[in-house]
């Protein structure tokens, strides 16, 4: 067999699952979101689903939650990620790593634990915030059944959750800055303050613009906290594009109009993506 | 390695790998399709849920009584949680892969897929006979009846007839007359001074608590979801307007139901009650006398309750308080079997086969279902066969067949709306306006002006 036949051969079980779970249901879906969808007699539409969803205000209540959601998490989430590394970085290697694996800890719970314990702690009657401040004197509100409270509430689950991948990218790109660098600082007399802004910060860009990106990523497709915790409401207050894409699947049976919607948040995805990157990532050496 | 793969780049251009690609990924659907089909030529597949604590062998009996009828398609069961109830269908009824045979009550969307058999064309001149004119009904969709109905019910209210007592409130004679929403806020301030319950009226605080208030202010015409049979808006009048003011003013200002909170479900609804933490729960069925039951007999041998904190107490079915003139009202409901043909295959004898199933799994020995939940048989001869196991006698079981008696009228919105639309109008109408009015963001005649023309511009398509 020759090394053509012999490659292709050992690619074809990874070009079969992507085809099969990647490249059909993509090209399927993307034909669906150009039809009214019913299973036994599509009708063809074009692009009437993706107009509904551009003019549906609902929609447009869910992008602006899902920007909210996001730019709150991703930027304190790399502030808190950057801080705690910063904490860390200058402990014994011990500390290091026992910090890393506590604060990791909570990456591997998965979503539905933490969203229920996130919900006893809401709850109006028993629940610990609520009967934290009860026993203060303070008034409790309903965290998830008000509509100015529930996104900030869902928002706060996020942020003091997840850092411990942050925090292990972080300590390993401050690891990397040669001491030498500071010394240097240090002898024509600069800040800490300094350092951090002159040195530290812009040698550490190429993880922050990870950090970044990854992070817009993830953080435009919640879904488990919300599906848990509120179920887009109320009023629509907590409602993201990805839940609403469920909820025009499995709620409205409306199939195209979710496949549309899943098309447009990639498209928008991809270009906050690529903006993230051309804005930030123009002289990073990697 | 590096040797290796520099060997192999020249073997294929970039083109041919994303036609190679490409053609890999028709070949996968072209698998996917032969593997669904292979499927559908499978056994007869059944779904129900886990009803009660040995439905799972009663069907297992019954499927093998089938069997030995008929014996031209193996059978598979399967059990399904109620978390997982209404994705997984979508799933299946949008693959086209639906089960054949499947427990639960009318859907509209299943409907609206064309996979639904009607089974109107199916039934005997016994079978019409026998089988009661409003379980009939239940399994009715416009004009084609779409399963065959097991049982009979209605929501309704359920109390701790022992606190009722304690408060010296007489249960029976609201058993027997109704009561007003004036003497309801009236016997649950009665309540709140002789028992130490959270609440006194704890429910499940969605939208559906209104359409039962409304519904008992004299609104007929429109289902629970505010769409009359025309397809247009009902909720649109006064009397709308005045439940939901009621009802405000019961959670906010009486502080006798809890406030709104997603966070409550129907589980712990129903553990609050059997706690004994709420005087009254509602949306409750009989099955609540069948769990009392249950809880006593575990309690009174020395076991643990089937859930930590339950407690033995006399419970009292009671009718949805009523606003006169409007009289007390609720929609029959129930459940029963129903078949599906398989997209793509056009086998009459499956689906005939399918169809005798889901006629002996609704045959009057299978009624037994009913008689375990202390449901109403949907067929006369299966409520002569279980009297004695129905307890029909009792206050509980008397007040329960006349409250069906007064079963409100069905409302269906033609097929396009009721199938799509009319969940719409729920979660972008209703809801708000309901979520508005509890929080305080808006005056009922506002929420209700809000919803109003939120649901015309959904049924309008817009």
């Amino acid at each position: 067999m020759s090394n053509g036949k012999t490659a292709l051969l050992f690619l074809l079980p990874a070009i079969l699952l992507i085809a099969t779970f990647s490249l059909y249901p993509i090209t399927y879906a993307f034909m669906l979101s150009f039809q009214h969808f019913n299973v036994m007699h599509s009708n063809w539409v074009g692009v009437e689903n993706y107009r509904r969803v551009l003019v549906d205000p609902i929609v447009h209540r869910a992008l602006l939650n899902t920007l909210i959601y996001s730019g709150v998490v991703v930027t304190s989430s790399i502030i808190i990620s950057l801080g705690l590394a910063l904490l860390l970085h200058e402990r014994a290697q011990r500390w290091q790593t026992t910090f890393k694996a506590l604060y990791y800890l909570p990456a591997q719970i998965g979503v539905v634990v933490t969203a229920v314990v996130w919900v006893y702690i809401f709850a109006p009657l028993d629940g610990l915030l609520n009967h934290s401040l009860a026993a203060l004197h303070l008034s409790q509100p309903l965290w998830l059944a008000n509509p100015h409270t529930a996104l900030f509430a869902i928002i706060t689950t996020a942020v003091l959750g997840g850092h411990g991948a942050g925090v292990i990218l972080y300590l390993a790109a401050l690891g990397g800055i040669p001491k030498s660098y500071y010394e240097a600082a240090r002898l024509d007399g600069s800040s800490g303050w300094t350092q951090f802004w002159r040195i530290t910060f812009p040698l550490i860009r190429p993880t922050t613009i990870y950090v970044l990106i990854i992070g817009v990523i993830g953080s435009f497709q919640v879904f488990g906290a919300i599906y848990l915790m509120t179920q887009g409401g109320p009023q629509f207050s907590t409602d993201t594009i990805v839940y609403d894409i469920y909820d025009a699947f499995f709620k409205r049976g409306e199939v195209g109009i979710a496949c549309a919607e899943a098309f447009l948040l990639g498209i928008v995805i991809v270009t906050v993506s690529l903006l993230q990157y051309r804005t930030l990532a123009s002289d990073v050496e990697y | 390695m590096r040797r290796f793969f520099s060997h192999c780049r020249p073997c294929f251009s970039r083109r041919e790998f994303v036609q190679g690609l490409c053609a890999c990924g028709l070949a996968s659907a072209g698998l996917l399709e032969g593997c669904a089909g292979s499927a559908r030529r499978g056994p007869l597949r059944v779904w129900s849920f886990n009803h009660f604590e040995g439905y799972e062998a009663m069907l297992q009996s019954q499927l093998a009584a089938f069997r030995q009828r008929d014996s031209r398609f193996a059978l598979q069961y399967e059990i399904i949680s109620w978390a997982e109830e209404d994705d997984k269908l979508t799933v299946a009824m949008t693959s086209g892969h639906p089960p054949d045979v499947l427990w639960g009550a009318l859907d509209p969307r299943w409907i609206a897929t064309g996979l639904q058999i009607p089974v109107d064309g199916h039934l005997t001149a016994a079978d019409r006979r026998d089988f009661f004119p409003t379980a009939l009904d239940i399994m009715r969709f416009g004009d084609r009846i779409w399963g065959y109905p097991l049982y009979q019910t209605m929501y309704c209210m359920a109390a701790n007839a022992d606190a009722f007592e304690a408060a010296g409130i007489v249960w029976r004679k609201i058993q027997e007359r109704g009561w007003t929403w004036d003497e309801f806020t009236e016997r649950a301030r009665s309540l709140k001074k002789v028992v130490t319950y959270p609440f006194v009226f704890f429910t499940r605080p969605t939208p559906e608590v209104w359409s039962w208030f409304t519904l008992n202010n004299g609104v007929l015409d429109a289902n629970n979801n505010g769409i009359k049979s025309d397809g247009s808006f009902g909720w649109d009048r006064p009397q709308v307007t005045q439940a939901l003011s009621y009802l405000r003013d019961s959670f906010e200002l009486h502080a006798i139901a809890p406030a709104q909170e997603p966070a409550f479900t129907d589980e712990n609804q129903t553990d609050l009650f059997f706690q004994g933490r709420a005087a009254i729960s509602a949306r409750q069925g009989p099955y609540v006398i069948t769990e009392q039951r249950r809880i006593a007999r575990a309690l009174g041998s020395g076991k643990q309750p089937p859930h930590p904190g339950y407690q033995r107490f006399n419970v009292a079915l009671l009718p949805f308080p009523h606003n006169p003139p409007a009289q007390a009202r609720a929609h029959a409901g129930g459940g029963g079997f129903m078949v599906f043909r398989q997209k793509g295959i056009d086998d009459s004898g499956r689906v005939e086969t399918a169809l005798r199933l889901a006629h002996f799994l609704t045959d009057s020995s299978a009624m037994n279902f009913a008689a375990q939940l202390s449901l109403l048989p949907s067929r006369r001869s299966g409520m002569e066969r279980f009297a004695n196991a129905l307890q029909l006698q009792t206050p509980n079981m008397q007040f329960f067949q006349r409250y069906l008696d007064q079963a409100a009228p069905r409302v269906h919105a033609p097929l396009d709306v009721a199938s799509a639309r009319e969940a719409r109008v729920a979660e972008v109408a209703i809801m708000p306006a309901w979520e508005r009015a509890l929080t305080g963001d808006a005056t009922p005649d506002q929420a209700v002006a809000a919803m109003t023309e939120a649901a015309a511009g959904v049924l309008a398509g817009e």
